[in-house]
């Protein structure tokens, strides 16, 4: 097990190394079998070209030795003697008349009676420096044996020069594939050490270190983005958890500082009605804290996408209508009132129960935060494409400066400091539009005016 | 009634199982999720009362193991997750209700109260009635002493889960998730209005109330 921060892997056992090794042995390979194959054809080639010039010349020499005991041609047998060319004559009597080979004892001795065989023993045992000698012999018509033979100088020189050729391009490849696959693999070495250098900083709680993407668009970079997305899911969420925590410290301490109060209240306090009252205070306070607590657990929740899994197609305009029923005679017994204008058909993916607090919420804010006499208009408009839904009402509204941190958590306008309400509604609401995919957004206008529509309105042109 | 709590916070237990013993109930105690099964798969209860996450066995996995053994106790679960996801999930597994806490003792009480005198697997019923006051489910009509009271769709509903709970308390929370399928708690006095409204249409001056309010538990419709 690796932990802490990434250890160094040594070059040698770099992947990409190890793929231009590999890719390497199998070139030369292939290069060695064609290489073998050439070397084998010119080889038969030349070979084969001794071998008939043999021929000839030992068809021509039986034709100057018969008759019986031929006499030497004119001038001698020496006198035809050529370097690197091996003439035998034997008489039909056994009589060996000239034997140029240079080991004797392999010729002289029983007369050999097939071409052939001569032939292959002369091929294949008579050695001479390394070569051999390659020819042909024939028993002539009055039966005396000729044999003329070559040294295959030629063969063993072509030999030598195509395994020079076949070393240096061995050593030439050898040599580019490792300059090659240091180079390759130090970069790709690099980079993944680059990577592993962001991995273990995230893994000591820096998360907004990005991992390099190249300009190569190769499969790593592919998997740099990926993990950089990953990095930046896990930045947000952790960046959320940390403002919850921070949120939760800072307005849990109102309630809880209240509590305390009523506490110590309750120890000096004498009178049973004054005791039971102070009680009934104090467990206002723990409710107010536990609702706060709730609400912030909820509106975590339902920013981690947890949700989404369950999303079914909702009927927005039905849910805003039953929410208008539910919600007109309770505006009428305030003293306010609620109209609204509900377009057919509107759809989307969501989950009911959310969205539908989420439009409870900012009803339930158009009666808090309004003076009585309001008039408050719920709006669903169908678009083309998609829809839109407003909330408009006659209120006081809310100044510009605090247009956009009302959806902040327990961020109140200054005129509802003293109205009842976590200060979370806004907060909850724009968490559940978010994970829908939806903006909720303020509106310039009279009164206050809160709009809800699919993010992909806002970039319809 | 005999009931099973199992719960594996002490001071929650104790708490419980004092409060319903003082409404005359047997209650046994259950610190872990095995020792729950062993007992509910062992003795007869009317009701069950499950923490969501108990040590050993946690209760949705509990509930899921008494369905199938074939028990159909009512089961009702306490659970500190708040999560629509979470209530499906309870339910789905065979839950019968489902109680967040931290909770009001009368909330559970009429919770309980509720679930065990629902008649269960019975067929529906298609005319409910309280008083002077008949609902006909089929012609969706309402009648006071056979005079026809007009309600909108939300009355309706409101009325209705009032009267299939007749003599027992119903809780306003238990009214927003039973009507309004609201498992949040709105700023406003949703319930409140749509009670007072209700009220103003089925009661008439100088009668006794059709419906009572039961101060910090909630509303109640006398058989």
């Amino acid at each position: 097990m690796v932990d802490g921060p990434a250890r160094i892997t040594p070059l040698w056992r770099s992947a990409a190394l190890r793929t231009v090794g590999i890719s390497g042995l199998l070139f030369l390979l292939s290069a060695a079998v064609v290489f073998l194959l050439l070397y084998r054809t010119v080889i038969g080639t030349v070979e084969d070209q001794l071998l008939r010039l043999a021929e000839t010349q030992a068809h021509a020499l039986a034709r100057g030795v018969d008759p019986e005991e031929p006499a030497p041609p004119e001038g001698g047998w020496t006198v035809a003697h050529a370097p690197g060319r091996y003439r035998v004559v034997i008489t039909s009597a056994g009589h060996v008349l000239l034997n140029e080979l240079p080991l004797r004892e392999r010729i002289i001795g029983p007369i050999i009676a097939s071409p052939a065989e001569l032939k292959s023993i002369l091929v294949h045992e008579q050695q001479l420096d390394d070569s051999g000698i390659v020819g042909f012999g024939l028993t002539g018509p009055a039966g005396s044996y000729v044999f003329v033979g070559h040294k295959d100088d030629q063969v063993s020189e072509i030999r030598e020069s195509m395994l020079r050729i076949l070393g240096a391009g061995t050593a030439t490849v050898i040599a580019l594939y490792m300059i090659v696959g240091l180079f390759m693999g130090r970069r790709a070495f690099a980079r993944i050490a680059r990577m592993n250098a962001v991995a273990a900083a995230a893994m000591a709680g820096d998360l907004s270190r990005r991992m390099p993407v190249s300009a190569g668009n190769d499969e790593v970079d592919d998997l740099a983005r990926q993990l950089n997305r990953m990095f930046a899911a896990l930045e947000r969420s952790v960046a959320a958890l940390r403002q919850v925590s921070t949120d939760i410290a800072h307005d849990m301490r109102t309630p809880l500082t209240r509590l305390r109060q009523r506490l110590d209240e309750l120890r000096a306090e004498t009178s049973p009605a004054g005791r039971q009252a102070l009680v009934q205070r104090a467990s206002d306070e723990v409710d107010k804290a536990l609702e706060i607590f709730a609400a912030m657990l909820r509106i975590a929740q339902i920013e981690s996408g947890v949700a989404r899994s369950q999303f079914a197609s909702v009927d927005l305009s039905g849910l805003l209508r039953e929410l208008c029923d539910i919600y007109e005679p309770v505006f009428r017994d305030s003293g306010r009132e609620l109209r609204a204008r509900i377009a057919d058909g509107v759809q989307l993916a969501g989950d009911r129960a959310l969205l539908q607090q989420l439009f409870a919420n900012l009803l339930d804010n158009s009666i808090v935060h309004t003076p009585a006499g309001t008039v408050a208009n719920l709006e669903l408009k169908k678009l083309h494409p998609g829809w839109i839904a407003r909330l408009q009402d006659t209120g006081p509204g809310i100044d510009r400066d605090s247009r956009n941190s009302v959806f902040d958590r327990f961020v109140r306008g200054d005129a509802s400091r003293t109205t009842p309400g976590s200060g979370l509604g806004l907060a909850l609401a724009r968490a559940i539009a978010e994970t829908h995919d939806l903006v909720l957004a303020i509106e310039d206008g009279t009164g206050f005016s809160i709009v809800v529509e699919p993010v992909d309105n806002a970039s319809q042109p | 009634m005999k009931i099973l709590l199992a719960e594996d916070d002490g001071e929650t237990a104790d708490y419980v199982a004092a409060g319903l013993k003082e409404l005359g109930h047997t209650v046994d105690l259950a610190r872990d999720g095995r020792d729950a099964f062993m007992l509910a798969s062992g003795e007869h209860y009317d009701v069950l009362i499950l923490d969501r996450m108990l040590p050993g066995m946690d209760g949705v996995a509990l509930i899921k193991a008494m369905r199938g053994i074939g028990n159909t106790t009512p089961a009702i679960f306490l659970t500190a997750l708040d999560g629509v996801g979470d209530r499906v999930i309870g339910l789905e597994a065979g839950g019968d209700d489902y109680l967040v806490k931290p909770f009001a003792f009368s909330e559970l009480a009429a919770r309980i109260n509720a679930l065990t005198r629902r008649p269960r697997g019975i067929a529906a019923e298609t005319e409910l009635a309280a008083g002077a006051v008949r609902m006909d489910l089929l012609a969706r009509r309402v009648t006071r002493s056979g005079e026809i009271i007009d309600l909108n769709p939300q009355e309706f509903k409101l009325l209705e889960f009032l009267l299939r709970n007749v003599g027992r308390v119903v809780t306003r929370t238990m009214l927003l998730e039973g009507v309004w399928n609201f498992h949040f708690d709105p700023k406003t006095s949703v319930v409140e209005t749509h009670i007072s409204r209700l009220r103003a249409k089925i009661e008439r001056n100088g009668e006794p109330p059709l419906i009572r309010t039961i101060r910090g538990a909630g509303y109640i419709v006398d058989g």
